[in-house]
């Protein structure tokens, strides 16, 4: 008996340990703290600094006319700034544009021209970025109930 | 000016019956009531006791009351970065249908759930707000398993299955699916608790439990079948007390028979 519990244990062990390693691994999110990105000299970074006063569910980040980086989109950021690193495929591109969605759905957009080529480089996100959309009314009234 | 008209008069036992009236005073309205409960069970007039009070204006306050929580409901609450809906939908609707029909048909009766504007907007205010209830009980639950995998538990199917489980005999299943979902619920019930916030939180529950109590009180199924709905409610009890019993003893002999397994490995 005492070895059939052991035994169970053991498994339940092991199988604990491989989910927690691919959990870590699956994560997607390739957010870096800016003293991470500060340190890497050759890398290239966006550092978002989210002073909206909102909660941000969503990050997108374009180039040309709309096309989106999958590898730079976030999720739930719960950090007020945070750096993202752009791709070496995007090496050629100096305009970027960053899409903040708050947790109402609401959107800030701002243009940044002139991203410098290695380092990091800042986008202030302001309330006074937000972008008025078609059924922003009600999206505004779960914000005003919510205390935001 | 509708007035509930309640009525009771000695017959072979005591007759009560509660009437929704159509008329301009309160007189009228009980002669009305007076007369047609001595039609119904063929006895003097004098010897009935009968009390009214006026409807319409306690059944537009309980309109007022519901329709609060009602319109709360359609608000996205948000803990974090989730959403948590308690907005009507098909299945919450559903179910809310469901629960109001069973009190329509054992104690209310179609003719009378229809028979008024009061009534019809009762029918429709109390299926929207015994859905946000649901809604708010029953929810979707993705759960990671070891981070191997998600599972996705839906207490929308669980509970049906539960209640079918306990009809069946599988009294001991049934419970845990019912643990199940009280857990679940009272994860979300605590999210809740932290998105509606100080004011739209008890705002939602003390209007949603006026407006029920000011309904319940203008209406004449409720008043004349008060001791059948406790009777009801205490045999749901029951059944539901009896099925934690049951689960318990059989917890208690599975004890018992893994202890005792132990004692005889350890004496060998």
């Amino acid at each position: 008996m005492k070895k059939a519990l052991i035994i169970a244990g053991s498994i339940l062990l092991v199988v604990a340990i491989v989910g927690i390693i691919i959990a870590a691994n699956t994560n997607k999110d390739t957010r870096k703290p800016n003293d991470d990105a500060e340190k890497d000299e050759k890398g290239r970074y966006l550092t978002i600094v989210n002073e909206t006063d909102q909660i941000i569910n969503e990050v997108h980040i374009t180039v040309g006319d709309g096309t989106e980086i999958e590898d730079m989109k976030q999720t739930n950021p719960d950090e007020a700034s945070f750096s993202i690193e752009i791709p070496k495929q995007y090496s050629e591109y100096d305009t970027f544009t960053v899409t903040l969605v708050d947790r109402h759905d609401l959107k800030y957009v701002k243009e940044i021209t002139d991203v410098a080529d290695k380092g990091r480089t800042e986008v202030v996100i302001t309330e006074e970025d937000y972008v008025e959309e078609k059924g922003d009314f009600w999206d505004k009234v779960n914000k005003w109930f919510n205390g935001d | 000016m509708q007035y509930v008209v309640q009525v009771s008069g000695e017959v072979l036992d005591k007759q009560n019956k509660a009437y929704v009236v159509d008329s301009k005073t309160a007189e009228e309205a009980q002669r009305i009531a007076t007369q047609t409960f001595c039609e119904d069970f063929a006895i003097e007039s004098d010897a009935v006791y009968v009390k009214s009070h006026k409807r319409t204006y306690k059944a537009i306050t309980a309109f007022i009351f519901m329709l609060v929580p009602i319109l709360l409901s359609f608000i996205g609450w948000k803990n974090g970065h989730d959403t948590i809906s308690i907005s009507p939908d098909y299945l919450s609707c559903l179910y809310g249908v469901l629960i109001y029909a069973a009190f329509v048909v054992r104690f209310k009766g179609i003719q009378r759930t229809v028979s008024s504007w009061i009534d019809i907007l009762f029918c429709v205010f109390t299926v929207l707000l015994l859905s946000t209830f649901v809604k708010t009980i029953l929810v979707t639950k993705t759960i990671s398993l070891l981070g191997l995998t998600d599972i996705t538990i839906s207490t929308n199917v669980v509970l049906p299955v539960a209640i079918i489980l306990s009809w069946l005999g599988l009294k001991v299943v049934s419970l845990v699916c019912m643990g199940g979902v009280a857990i679940i619920a009272l994860f979300n019930i605590t999210a809740l608790n932290t998105a509606m916030g100080t004011i739209f939180g008890p705002l939602y529950i003390i209007c949603s439990f006026i407006g029920i109590m000011m309904y319940l009180s203008v209406e004449p199924a409720f008043v004349e079948t008060l001791v059948q709905v406790r009777n009801v409610a205490a045999r749901g009890l029951h059944r539901l007390s009896g099925d934690v019993s049951y689960a318990k003893a059989k917890a208690i002999n599975v004890k018992t028979a893994i202890s005792n397994k132990i004692n005889a490995s350890n004496e060998e």
